[in-house]
């Protein structure tokens, strides 16, 4: 237990820092939010700057960005002033009339409630007119802030639509690459050093091989351009499992946009999941090797088990500890598969919204993503961790320093 | 293993068919994600389609994009040109609430409030003290627009701006509901929230993937709404989107790949909608520095850029060759091209290099100057051509690319020497774009400077009518001449539009409300 705290920590602090490094390098990176065809004229962009509180220091900024501001005065003309950071003074409040869900304020602060979690009871200064982001919870209460190119979109809301829509590809993919990848391996094991062994290792590792940029583009070219008219015979025509829409005269393979029919799992899947195929052929192939050559295999053997149970039973187990080890990275390896993989079929996700992010410099929104895909990767290799104990009990009774 | 694929894929087909509905529904290429669906925060085409479709201005755009009278009944004019007196129509909110002038005074303040740090604040400058409090000098109460009474809206200009009335059109101007306002604040243009007075109202938004509106049953001339929904489908990508579009995925694209238009064209015949469109491509040159503080260095790389080799070799996507920076399309306007463009291009090569040795370059001291451009193949191309034109001068181009924020942050700070740009109007009236020369404006990137050009366009602000036009013309002749800047192309719209698709009519500004679309089957 010790030890999962003392992780937990060190990953906090890891988090911590990555987070310092990518909201200080975003800012450094030359052009910012507001930057683009029709910039905004300086006043302008003055109060969008006092908008996001860029007009405040880098420091100052970040830790508004972690653990959120209460509020901020209504200064000199008109624009966003002094920060509270913990509660308003007495001394200043401003005077402004308004009315909240229809009970009237008078002449006094508005209060406002909002954070996804944590109690946040901090005063927020509203003026009627105001249309400045009043959800300033900071990260810690699960805010992730206003996107700044989109303005009336919270990075939540960004969150919560696109997150179905990676996992959506990135969770077949990785069913695809174990069903297959395992039983791969576990093939190459058994029959070892033939020619059998050696095709499922280097079949599993051209996929790893050849980049998910590269692989792309390809499968498209080889599925979808050169092999259309096959796949049309089998689902429109023999199967007519597919029905074309009034303007299709082909089944087309390449997923466009919107998140199409299921056929259009086809090319996405298979992109991410021969990135992981290799790994997960080889790691299984010597968790096999290993159990297999081990003494109670042997012993099995001997007391005449047959085969198959012998994999089953005694092997099965031992040989897929590597790959479990490996399902932490590989939540890594999807995750960055995707944001290629989004790119090239344009398909909607965290990963095309973490690209857009950052090409358009949105600050908040690059940070959230970052911070989701940061905490998937944790806590999958928490995950991992947990399952790993189960897996070998050597671990859990060997290893636990206090 | 190929066998493994197709089970998969078979697997995957499961489940996949086609709902035959009653409704009527219109599936649009949205372009893009909408940033917000506040029409006082958004900036981008792709968002006032959307913005269009929810709310009505004063007054409004008919299919043909031409003006008709919205949420104002008819106006008046004071003599002077500076006070405009709205009648509004009757009609009411999507909550039941009614539409009153007094929401388009609360509208008109608010976005200029500098609280509300709205980015296109600056087109409603126009209104009298409306600069100085969207500037944080002024006060809200100095703002020149007032509700007389329920039904009746006052505006007063700063100065006489015969384009105000476009302007209403605009999602700048468009009311937001007081009420609404008011009480959600920031939140009130979330789906969950928002009240509307146009003929559709946002149903659902999945960000990234779609965005549905309804027909506004409260939409006052909600009879003649033939659609009952539309989906906006914000695909950035054009190849993705021809892809849909080719599976019946959308009835109308938001755009289309410029390099394969006329494979387009050969597969969709008639579907292919290419209209002009009111904007211009143009390099900037930064007149605040050596080598382009010198007219005539200007000039000659000006007038060396063979513009119909770009429009027919580089893109061939329909756009037209500009001489000048207002478009020609541009209704009752006579844009003016320099002196120039009328001759060979053998001649004006020969020109330029007049021009050039009379600068004291030549092949002993050859120009040396970089070309700017944010990363993307189009540009890249017309960069890699106009480099190859000027080359014929002995001019050394370095070609230098970067993301468009980085790009347009150093067109910002003079950071270049010729940058490419672009710019489409926001109302239709050439002043929307000759301001881009006057002196000082932040959008006049290379900071062009003539006090007789200054001065013409000053005038015109106080002038009306054909008197005002033709000091506009005078003053772009000379900017034009000077190359100020150099177009190369007028931007087109370019949409693939089904058969069925009824309504969809297609006009100078690009915009296509869905009240007036329909569907036949």
């Amino acid at each position: 237990m010790a030890y999962v705290l003392r992780r937990f920590g060190q990953m906090l602090i890891l988090v911590v820092i990555a987070l310092a490094a990518v909201f200080s390098t975003q800012r450094l990176a030359p052009g910012g939010p507001f930057d683009g065809e029709k910039p905004p004229p300086p006043d302008i962009l003055i109060n969008l700057e006092a908008y996001y509180d860029m007009d405040l220091g880098m420091p100052a900024q970040f830790m508004g960005y972690l653990f959120g501001m209460a509020a901020r005065d209504v200064g000199a003309n008109g624009r966003p002033g002094r920060v509270h950071w913990v509660s308003i003074p007495k001394a200043a409040e401003v005077s402004i009339t308004g009315s909240l869900d229809g009970e009237d304020l008078g002449e006094t602060l508005v209060v406002r409630k909002w954070c996804p979690w944590g109690e946040w009871l901090r005063r927020f200064v509203d003026k009627p007119v105001d249309a400045r982001p009043l959800r300033k919870c900071g990260i810690v209460r699960g805010d992730f802030g206003l996107s700044m190119t989109k303005r009336n979109i919270y990075v939540n809301d960004y969150v919560r639509d696109g997150l179905p829509g990676t996992l959506k590809y990135a969770i077949p993919s990785l069913l695809f690459a174990l069903f297959l990848g395992v039983p791969m391996g576990f093939v190459a094991a058994y029959f070892q050093n033939t020619r059998l062994d050696f095709s499922m290792v280097s079949v599993g590792m051209i996929g790893t091989i050849i980049p998910n940029l590269v692989m792309g583009p390809l499968l498209i070219y080889l599925l979808a351009n050169q092999l259309d008219g096959f796949f049309h015979w089998i689902f429109v025509d023999q199967l007519e499992w597919v029905e074309l829409s009034r303007r299709q005269r082909t089944l087309n393979l390449i997923p466009s946009g919107k998140s199409g029919g299921p056929i259009h799992y086809l090319l996405p899947t298979l992109v991410l999941g021969t990135a992981l195929l290799g790994r997960i052929v080889r790691l299984s192939r010597a968790g096999a090797l290993e159990a297999l050559r081990s003494n109670y295999v042997r012993t099995a053997r001997s007391k005449g088990l047959p085969n198959w149970l012998i994999l089953f039973r005694h092997v099965l187990k031992p040989g897929i500890l590597p790959v479990v080890t490996y399902l932490g990275p590989v939540s890594a390896v999807i995750l960055t598969g995707s944001l290629v993989i989004e790119f090239t079929f344009s398909l909607p996700g965290l990963g095309s919204q973490f690209i857009s992010a950052a090409t358009d410099r949105d600050y908040t929104l690059l940070m959230g993503t970052t911070v989701i895909l940061l905490l998937f990767v944790i806590v999958l290799n928490f995950i991992v961790d947990l399952l790993y104990t189960w897996l070998d009990p050597r671990i859990r009774t060997g290893g636990s320093p206090t | 293993m190929k066998k493994l694929l197709v089970s998969i894929a078979a697997l995957a087909a499961l489940g996949l068919s086609s709902v035959a509905s009653a409704e009527m529904v219109l599936n649009r290429g949205g372009g893009d994600n909408p940033g917000s669906l506040d029409p006082h925060q958004i900036s981008g085409t792709w968002e006032s389609d959307i913005a269009r479709d929810q709310f009505m201005g004063l007054y409004t755009e008919a299919a043909d994009g031409s003006i008709i009278p919205g949420a104002a009944l008819s106006h008046t004019v004071s003599d002077d040109g500076l006070t405009y007196t709205f009648k509004l129509r009757e009609h009411n909110w999507s909550d039941g609430t009614p539409v009153t002038a007094g929401d388009f005074e609360f509208a008109f303040k608010r976005i200029l409030d500098p609280a509300t740090a709205a980015d296109y604040a600056y087109l409603m400058h126009i209104i009298a003290g409306g600069a100085d409090f969207n500037g944080g000098e002024g006060s809200v109460d100095a703002v020149g627009v007032k509700a007389i009474d329920d039904m009746t809206l006052e505006v007063k200009l700063a100065s006489p701006a015969p384009y105000f009335i476009a302007q209403t059109t605009h999602n700048t101007a468009y009311p937001v509901p007081k009420h609404v306002v008011e009480k959600f604040g920031g939140d009130w243009a979330r789906p969950e929230n928002i009240v509307v007075n146009g003929a559709f109202k946002v149903d659902d938004w999945v960000i990234g993937e779609k965005l549905t509106v309804k027909k506004n049953p409260m939409f006052y001339d909600a009879g003649n709404v033939a659609l009952d929904a539309v989906n906006y489908f914000p695909i950035k990508e054009e190849t993705a989107e021809l892809n849909l579009y080719r599976e019946g995925g959308l009835d109308v694209t938001y755009n289309m790949p410029a390099d394969i238009i006329d494979e387009i064209k050969a597969e969709f015949g008639d579907e292919v909608m290419i209209t002009p469109y009111g904007g211009t491509y143009y390099y900037t040159f930064n007149a605040t520095s050596e080598p382009f503080n010198n007219v005539d260095i200007r000039r000659a790389l000006s007038m060396t850029i063979d513009r119909d080799f770009i429009t027919t070799v580089v893109n061939t996507s329909g756009i037209v060759p500009a001489y000048s920076f207002v478009p020609t399309s541009l209704p009752g306007y006579q844009a003016q091209n320099p002196s120039w463009a009328s001759k060979s291009y053998d001649e004006r090569v020969a020109m330029a290099k007049d021009l050039l040795a009379g600068a004291g370059y030549g092949a002993d001291n050859p120009l040396k100057i970089q070309l700017r451009y944010n990363t993307n193949e189009g540009h890249k191309n017309i960069a890699l051509a106009v480099s190859d034109m000027w080359a014929k001068l002995g001019v050394e181009v370095e070609l230098f690319n970067t993301d468009a924020r980085t790009h347009y942050d150093d067109l910002q700070k003079q950071d270049f020497q010729v940058g490419r740009a672009g710019w489409i109007w926001d109302y239709p009236d050439a002043e929307n774009l000759l301001a881009l020369m006057a002196s000082g404006k932040s959008y006049n990137y290379g900071q062009y400077s003539n006090a007789e050009f200054d001065a013409l366009l000053e005038a015109s602000y106080t002038q009306s009518g054909q008197e005002r036009i033709e000091t506009m013309q005078k003053a772009e002749a000379i900017a034009m001449e000077e190359a100020a800047l150099a177009p190369i192309y007028y931007y087109n719209s370019k949409h693939l539009v089904a058969s069925y698709v009824n309504g969809y009519v297609a006009n100078g500004d690009d915009r296509h409300p869905s009240r007036w679309i329909s569907i036949s089957e």
